[in-house]
């Protein structure tokens, strides 16, 4: 194993992989710096401009921005209390209070610090777990493979919705749309009364649409808002090292947690600054001043949701389940470039997991650079113009979406998606389970068919293996114990009332 | 991005905002998706027999799916009524600059229908200025220079970088 990591090193010997990491980084920053925007939509939007790259220089891009933008959210969320990510809402907490302390340099350098903790003690993690469990899934069988991807799917609609009766129609139409083109199997074209829609729905266009696109339809009906005030930046590289050693622990556990959170699928960045975040106030030894500007809190929430990012690769890259619906792009843009995630990947196309661990470890001391030197003008980027952003993020997902068949079908279909996505975020139906069926319902359908092959047709094989048994379990209580805890919190509020 | 629900407590609108009860919106959805669903199904049904007759065959999947799909809309349509029937007050979806919004939308379409005919240079920063001012942007040199910059940075990167021929 240490080996191949160190061999993941040696694509940095193409200054394309260093190019590809620095803009991806750049990109990042600024799209994690403006509120409304974020990872999910970055990266789509990147996939267009690496059609014509190498495998590994567009994945180091695709993710250097995923980990950056992670980290991007932290700025605005310090600087205006507003913050670029959700996940970056529990560092708002304390990092505007720190910034109207008159320390906003100190809680910048806390984050940007704690971001890169957490990517490296993340990445340290993911190598040691992603490989045995890509060596284990290798054992898997169609019916655990068709287990795997209902239970990935069931845990990010359970999880990422508001309710899960939603997630689960978003999941269904997912995978209808999954099913639209030629069968693999017998070569019926099956709900595609056009012939550009044999091959599928294009992936690329559909992400575009609804996680790009519709955010500008948003952004037009937020409008031009006002330039936001921001706190001055003092003391950025004035901090004392020996204040962080004092509280390594908080550095250390949160990113563990982040990690060990982020490897659930639907959990996430955001979920895992959330848990991390009251878990350092409970064992604080000064929890009085979370809330009010603890440095503390900055550092747990950073480290946590940065940890994440390497988290959610796992699945990706070990089982080829992704964890949350930027995972679910990258798979997308894998895709693109011939690339099957999975269990195989570690034998087909080693170069790949083996130079993200290298680009998430050399990307924490160039995001720590750009972070401390950049920090004024991404402040400033918090206040680019809400309409030209708007526009600039349609033009790309037009341009994006021709080039990616160099016809015009994409185009219409990303139109589509663009304005089926804004009504669907309006009603509260949630998109990421729509493309998580989408990428996983071609390896579902065809496990389950060959599993039913396997069985003449018995459906005794679902129950009859063990692991199968135990996924499937899992999947239907991921949908089950969201619902009898809002019934539960429910009936607490009615009792309450009656009191 | 948030994906959290939009919907809010029932208050005034402010000027130039529409407030539409969430439930109306959640049952118009559901019955678009109902009519989709149900075409879906119809069209699994039509789909050839399986050849191998152990092989659930190019409509097994699609039918079992159209069955779970259906069973979720019941339930998301027995949620969404009971949710509003229990409320005291009723939740709205609230949208701000409704007819900014339905221009956006207009003019993505007309990108796309227009694209093909007059190019990529001059569609992009056309509609690139026109999102600028329907999404509230009013001073004349952003309005001219975001753009001719857009534009001008598209071409060079796509074209000239990653050689992709455009219309």
């Amino acid at each position: 194993m240490f080996e191949q990591i160190i061999s993941g090193f040696t694509a940095f010997a193409d200054y394309m992989v260093w190019g590809a990491l620095v803009f991806g980084a750049l990109a990042g920053y600024m799209i994690g710096a403006i509120p409304g925007l974020g990872p999910s939509l970055g990266v789509a939007l990147l996939i267009p401009f690496t059609y014509g790259l190498d495998p590994v220089v567009s994945i180091v891009g695709l993710v250097s921005l995923y980990a950056a933008a992670e980290y991007g959210g932290a700025i605005s969320a310090v600087l205006i209390n507003s913050p670029g990510t959700a996940a970056a809402v529990a560092t708002a907490w304390d990092g505007y209070p720190l910034s109207k302390q008159g320390r906003a340099g100190e809680a910048l350098n806390a984050s940007i610090l704690a971001s890169g903790t957490g990517l490296f003690v993340s990445t340290l993690l993911l190598a040691l777990t992603a490989i045995p469990l890509s060596e284990f899934a290798l054992n898997f069988g169609p019916t655990e493979y068709f287990a795997l991807a209902v239970l990935g799917l069931s845990l990010v609609s359970g999880l990422t919705s508001g309710t899960p009766v939603k997630g689960a129609v978003a999941m269904g139409i997912g995978l209808m749309l999954a099913t639209i083109g030629l069968d693999s199997q017998t070569g019926v074209p099956r709900f595609a009364p056009d012939p550009e829609l044999f091959e599928g729905l294009p992936l690329v266009p559909v992400l575009l649409g609804l996680y790009a696109l519709s955010e500008v339809l948003f952004m037009i009906e937020d409008g031009a808002a006002k330039k936001a005030k921001s706190q001055p930046i003092k003391g950025l590289l004035a901090v004392p090292l020996s204040s962080y050693l004092k509280i390594k622990s908080v550095f250390l556990r949160s990113a563990v947690l982040g990690y060990a959170i982020g490897v659930i699928p639907g959990a996430g960045a955001s979920i895992a600054s959330f848990v991390s975040y009251a878990m350092s106030k409970r064992v604080s030894k000064h929890p009085e001043k979370f809330g009010n500007g603890s440095i503390e809190g900055v550092v747990s929430s950073e480290a946590a949701n940065n940890a994440a990012v390497a988290g959610a690769m796992a699945p990706l890259l070990a089982l080829g389940i992704p964890g949350s619906p930027t995972t679910a792009i990258l798979i997308g843009a894998l895709m693109v470039q011939g690339i099957q995630p999975g269990p195989l990947l570690f034998t087909n196309n080693p170069e790949i997991p083996y130079t993200i661990f290298a680009a998430l470890w050399i990307g924490v001391p160039v995001m720590v650079i750009i972070g401390l030197a950049g920090a004024r003008f991404w402040a400033k980027a918090v206040n680019i113009p809400r309409p030209a952003v708007a526009a600039i993020v349609s033009a790309i997902c037009l341009v994006g979406a021709y080039s990616s068949h160099t016809t015009m079908f994409p185009v219409y279909v990303m139109t589509v998606f663009g304005i089926v996505g804004y009504l669907l975020r309006k009603v509260g139906v949630p998109l990421a389970p729509i493309i998580l069926a989408l990428v996983l319902g071609e390896m579902m359908e065809s496990n389950f068919r060959r599993a039913m092959v396997i069985s003449q047709g018995s459906w005794d094989i679902f129950y009859t293996h063990p692991l199968t048994m135990v996924l499937l379990s899992l999947a239907v209580l991921s949908f089950v114990v969201p619902l009898i805890k809002a019934w539960r919190i429910r009936l607490a509020r009615r009792h309450q009332q009656q009191a | 991005m948030s994906e959290e629900g939009l919907e809010v407590p029932e208050t005034a609108p402010q000027y130039g905002e529409v407030q539409q009860k969430i439930v109306a919106l959640e049952l118009l959805v559901g019955g678009v998706l109902l009519v989709i669903v149900g075409w879906y199904t119809y069209e699994a049904f039509m789909l050839p027999a399986p050849y191998n007759p152990v092989d659930v065959g190019a409509g097994g999947f699609p039918l079992l799916l159209a069955g779970a799909t259906l069973i979720t809309l019941a339930l998301y349509f027995i949620e969404c009524i009971a949710r509003h029937i229990k409320r005291d007050t009723p939740h709205m979806v609230r949208t701000q600059r409704p007819v900014s919004v339905l221009f956006g939308a207009v003019l993505f379409v007309l990108q796309a229908l227009l694209f093909e005919h007059i190019g990529l240079l001059a569609c992009v920063a056309i509609f690139t200025a026109l999102t600028m001012f329907v999404a509230g942007e009013r001073r004349v040199v952003h309005l001219i220079g975001v753009p001719i910059a857009t534009s001008l940075s598209v071409y060079v990167v796509f074209v000239f970088l990653l050689g992709v021929y455009f219309p």
